[in-house]
């Protein structure tokens, strides 16, 4: 029945191969039909598959289709093989829905763009990279996605690579989530040598009944996967790339936030979840590092000038909730939330977009203004998503998930009653940040002229709003706008009556949590605190904007707190001087000495054996044979003295 | 006794004749000769494929078996390629294609003989009549110099190891007093005589010649250079592959019981050919010669797929033998494709080929990584085979040095890389005119790269199949 389902990250690689190939010579038309039809086409079989497997659940609630042994070499033999669970077959939804909205819109936003072929390219190979990390059954294979997305980040981040700046970021990007991806790579490589095998259902089997909980080797292995987690999800330590991949075009940011790459550490705990149940310690390490991200992304948001890297921290601080959950052992949770963040971030980039374009590639907030009258259509888009970002009824995308997360977090000890209590400051810096940014950007009076049909082709279709910016960029905001309004009714809380459908749905794939229920005045309460604390964050985020407009000195020197916080809590600087400056003093003082003599040397000893062999190599053919027939004469006069 | 086991060689000799007729009908031209060398190559491509009996004849001196059906399809396979990128590019002219094709033919109907026969003399026969064909193949472009004195060092090395290949032989036979494999097997027993060890190293230095041993290796670059470059690639890949097979028919089935005899020497020879063809390839400046130099380095590891147990070693080498011939056919056909459009060979000219032929830049890519073993290219998985092979002998050593040099030979694959994507082409230098028979071949050993590397499963089922039974007792 689901055999087919290889088809799902198939048709996105093929529509990559195709424009790698051939985009060049395709007309736009084609190539945007290429681009976003693989995607949709994939989303339609993910749909169907999704469809049949609700419909018939296969038996022991996964299905898993082994498409090929790869090699077997020494007992070792790694199947290329892909599950498809709840957890998949939600993950494969999201990456395919709001990916294909996403290169719905991208078709229009990128019209004028040099290499439209390429960013297709790329963004078809980012998707497929991504079904194949969430489809794959193996570790192994989940790693082959893990890489390919590291790399299409770098690709697209750096895509406008004429600027060296963005060259800078794509860099960073890499680097710093190469980071984890060793770690990641390092944890397999000990998971292979320890259990024998790579296949996640196997590993969850083996590793419970061979590994006392909080071993040594068990804390090691989960501490090496979280490692690569954080990498990929922009978390603390490694979360210094998120903001500077923002140089890369809006929808390229809307899909890395959204839809791909940063949810991918929190699917990989997810997955993974039996061996950080044997990691207690880990497990904590994971909320901690989650609950600060809340706090300390979402502080640096309220200070950012860029609207995309104010998006950009407030994705972080989501990420945070998300691995807050995963900390306390509501894998369900975080995964609902996972899916929620996907609609109104992506709505929230896409929006920025039509923004950005429409002032002509500006990004600096305080020259953007009275968007809202230029583009009411936008507005009312960017609102929607805002309030879901908020957790404000009357969306209810981010509001049914962070409030479970929440209750969940306050049900769950000691520890959960601090992480509550981070969430819950959370919720009002969130509130303040998204508010700012948007009076900021759509209150008062324009300070850029809007494009007019300055720059021509999509720019000036979107110069005056979404909706007459076409269809191709309207329609994706006005789904995901919907999304974000019926989101939460995937698993409304049980208090408003609702049923948690999506949860139900995911613990057949994942363990449920183990929090007591929540009493239902308990559970009203922390709604009604946590509702308080996005209220109160709005007439605050207004006198914020009301103080911006009135210090017309803002940019001129902000306060050292600000600056601080600007620059995300002088990670970079720290990581700067602790890193990047010592390693460039080394090498510079290592540019003449011991090392690299050795190093010099080696080499110089091989040219020089090098042209040494080059040497012998004559062109007499009698040498040749003299050394032939002495090299056989040695030979046969070992044999008979040996 | 049935036609079918000798179907394919039959085949061969006919369409030999057929090329020599074709070339009769239009004696100036190439019209005829090509399509009927091709047309006909295919078929019996179909025929090697398809016709698979295990049959002993002339009383088990020939043989059709797993290893000669492995080694024909290689042959033909091979033959097919190297007759593909020769119809446009050969430097010769064109009143001689028809005996060229005729030659290629003879070369590839000595070797089947080789592969196939079970006894010394006929696998002689076979070695000389395809050497013969091969020393014309090197020098038919006459008018050029450096193939004239490629062919004459072919023939005077060959020669010489052809005689210590000839002496060893006899040693073999004096000591065993059969000419058959499996008869010298049983007679030889477990001990050695000092005339039998003798005899197997000479015989080992004799097949060293084949397959680019050190220190039988000395005339690859030279005639690597200056014989056509079809004729290269022919050379370096079919001939060393059959080499290969008359090792695994000669050391795994005569000698299988004194392993202890030979195996110092093929890890010697594997470590000091590895190494010296990757040292000597670092400094290379034409495309060709550096070839030359990485086929010697291939051939070192392929040694070491004779330490490992014999049924795990011999599949690695078979499976091996196939991600080298597709790898190094498309790295020979870009080459082909380069030199024939610029007429240049130096490897500084390949700079910025990315930016004037993208994909013939990707192809050679392709090629040259899965020669290093870069995932997911077949050469990785054969690598991977080859290595675990000599790790289950606990030979840990011989996999450093053989990883090690992976690693180095990297550097120079890279080296042309660099040149093609990080340098700029010379002005005014536009995209490159590629024939269709050698894009062809291009994209059929590039899909077969990527295929064994990706789903190796099935072949690598062959092959396990076919060296399990090489084998006859315990």
């Amino acid at each position: 029945m689901l055999s087919w389902t290889w088809c799902i990250p198939a048709l996105p690689l093929a529509g990559f191969l195709l424009l790698a190939i051939f985009g060049g010579r395709f007309p736009k038309g084609a190539t945007a039909a290429v681009g976003a039809g693989s995607i949709g086409l994939s989303f339609v079989a993910a749909t169907a598959a999704s469809a049949i497997f609700m419909v018939s659940p296969p038996g022991g609630g996964s299905f898993t289709l082994v498409l090929w042994q790869w090699i077997t070499v020494g007992g070792f033999s790694p199947s290329l093989s892909f599950t498809l669970d709840a957890l998949s077959v939600v993950m494969i939804l999201v990456v395919t829905g709001v990916g294909f909205l996403i290169h719905l819109y991208s078709t229009r936003f990128m019209a004028d763009e040099e290499g439209y072929s390429r960013f297709f390219a790329y963004m078809n190979l980012f998707v497929g990279s991504m079904l194949i990390l969430v489809l794959a059954g193996n570790l192994l294979l989940l790693y082959l996605g893990w890489e390919g997305v590291g790399l299409c980040s770098f690709l697209l981040i750096g895509f406008w690579y004429k600027d060296p700046e963005n060259g800078r970021s794509a860099r960073k990007a890499f680097i710093v989530t190469r980071i984890g991806d060793v770690s990641l790579a390092v944890g397999l490589f000990l998971i292979a040598t320890t259990l024998g095998t790579l296949d996640i259902r196997e590993i969850a089997q083996k590793a419970t009944s061979q590994w006392q909980t909080g071993s040594t080797l068990a804390v090691a292995v989960a501490a090496l996967l979280l490692g690569g987690a954080v990498g990929k999800s922009a978390q603390l330590p490694l979360q210094t790339w998120l903001p500077d991949a923002m140089a890369g075009p809006s929808p390229v940011s809307a899909l890395i936030h959204a839809a791909t790459m940063v949810t991918a550490g929190v699917y990989l705990i997810a997955r993974t979840n039996a061996l950080f149940t044997l990691a207690p310690p880990v497990q904590l390490a994971v909320g901690i590092i989650g609950a600060a991200g809340v706090l300390v992304a979402g502080l640096s948001a309220l200070t950012q000038r860029n609207i995309k890297r104010v998006l950009a921290y407030s994705t972080m601080s989501q990420l945070g909730y998300m691995f807050l959950a995963l900390g306390i052992g509501a894998w369900s949770g975080a995964i609902f939330h996972l899916v929620t963040h996907a609609f109104f971030k992506s709505l929230l980039f896409l929006g920025a977009g039509v923004v950005i374009l429409a002032l002509n590639h500006e990004h600096d907030i305080y020259a953007m203004g009275g968007m809202a009258r230029k583009s009411p259509f936008t507005f009312w888009m960017f609102l929607i998503a805002a309030f879901a970002l908020t957790a404000l009824p009357p969306t209810t995308a981010g509001f049914a998930s962070k409030d479970l997360i929440l209750a969940l977090a306050w049900q769950s000890g000691s520890a959960g009653r601090v992480f509550w209590a981070l969430g819950l400051a959370g919720v009002f810096v969130t509130s303040v940040y998204i508010f700012r940014l948007v009076f900021i950007v759509f209150a008062g009076n324009p300070r850029t002229a809007v494009a007019e049909g300055a720059h021509g082709g999509g720019g000036h279709a979107a110069g005056r709003d979404g909706m007459q910016a076409g269809a191709a960029m309207g329609i994706p905001l006005a789904i995901l706008a919907a999304l974000c309004l019926a989101g939460g009714f995937l698993s409304l809380p049980h208090d408003l009556g609702g049923t948690p459908y999506l949860l139900n749905f995911l613990h057949t794939a994942l363990p449920a949590e183990t929090m007591p229920e929540t009493p239902l005045r308990t559970e009203w309460t922390l709604q009604l605190v946590s509702e308080a604390a996005s209220v109160l964050g709005i007439p605050v985020a207004w006198l914020v904007y009301r103080r911006s407009r009135r210090v017309a000195a803002v940019a001129a020197r902000p306060a050292a707190i600000v600056r601080f916080l600007q620059g995300g809590w002088g990670f970079d600087w720290l990581y700067d001087r602790l890193f990047v400056r010592p390693f460039v003093w080394l090498s510079r003082i290592n540019r003449r000495d011991v090392v690299d003599r050795i190093s010099d040397g080696v080499g110089g000893l091989f040219m020089l054996l090098s042209r040494a062999f080059r040497w012998t190599q004559n062109g007499r053919v009698r040498w040749y044979a003299a050394g032939l027939a002495a090299g056989a004469a040695l030979i046969v006069a070992a044999v008979v003295l040996l | 006794m049935s036609m079918a086991p000798w179907m394919v060689e039959l085949a061969t000799a006919a369409l030999l004749v057929l090329v020599l007729l074709a070339d009769l009908v239009a004696p100036r031209g190439k019209r005829f000769v090509w399509p009927t060398f091709l047309g006909g190559s295919l078929v019996i491509l179909g025929l090697a494929v398809f016709v698979r009996g295990d049959a002993f004849l002339l009383g088990g001196s020939y043989a059709a078996d797993g290893i000669s059906w492995l080694g024909k399809i290689v042959i033909v396979i091979g033959t097919i390629l190297a007759g593909a990128v020769s119809m446009d590019s050969l430097p010769i002219q064109e009143k001689y294609h028809g005996a060229y094709a005729a030659l290629l033919l003879a070369a590839s109907l000595g070797m089947m003989v080789l592969v196939s026969s079970r006894e010394l003399v006929t696998m002689y026969v076979g070695l000389e009549t395809s050497a013969v064909s091969l020393y014309g193949l090197a020098a038919l472009a006459k008018r050029d110099v450096l193939s004239l004195e490629a062919g004459i060092k072919y023939l005077v090395i060959g020669a010489l190891s052809s005689g210590v290949l000839l002496y060893g032989l006899a040693l073999v036979y004096a000591a065993a007093g059969t000419t058959s494999l499996d008869g010298i097997r049983a007679a030889l027993g477990h001990a050695p005589s000092p005339l039998s060890a003798v005899g197997i190293i000479l015989v080992l230095l004799g097949v060293g010649f084949k397959i680019t041993m050190v220190p039988m290796h000395v005339w690859t670059p030279d005639v690597y250079q200056g014989a056509p470059t079809p004729v290269s690639a022919f050379i370096s890949v079919v001939s060393k592959s059959v080499g290969f097979l008359f090792a695994i028919r000669l050391f795994s089935v005569a000698f299988a019981d004194l392993r202890y005899v030979w195996e110092p020497f093929f890890m010697a020879g594997a470590v000091l050919t590895m190494t010296v063809g990757n040292l000597a390839a670092i400094a290379q400046p034409s495309a060709k010669r550096l070839l030359a130099y990485s086929s010697i380095s291939q051939a070192g590891y392929l040694l070491v797929g004779f330490v490992g147990t014999s049924s795990a070693g011999t599949s690695a080498v078979l499976f091996y033998l196939f991600a080298y011939t597709l790898a190094n056919v498309a790295a020979f056909a870009a080459v082909i494709a380069f030199s024939s459009s610029t007429g240049s060979d130096r490897l500084d000219d390949y700079a910025g080929l990315a930016r004037r032929s993208p994909l013939l830049a990707l192809v050679f890519t392709f090629a040259l990584l899965s020669l290093a073993g870069i995932p997911p290219l077949a050469g990785f998985i054969g690598k991977i085979y080859l290595f675990s092979a000599a790790m289950e002998r606990g030979y840990l050593w011989l996999v450093v040095a053989a990883a090690l040099n992976s690693v180095a030979s990297l550097y120079y694959y890279l080296l042309i890389l660099r040149r093609m994507y990080f340098t700029e082409a010379p002005l005014g230098a536009g995209p490159l005119r590629v024939s269709f028979p050698v894009k062809a071949v291009l994209l059929l050993t590039t899909v077969g790269t990527f295929w064994l590397g990706i789903l190796p499963g099935p072949l690598m089922q062959v092959v396990s199949e076919v060296s399990s039974r090489v084998f006859p007792g315990p």
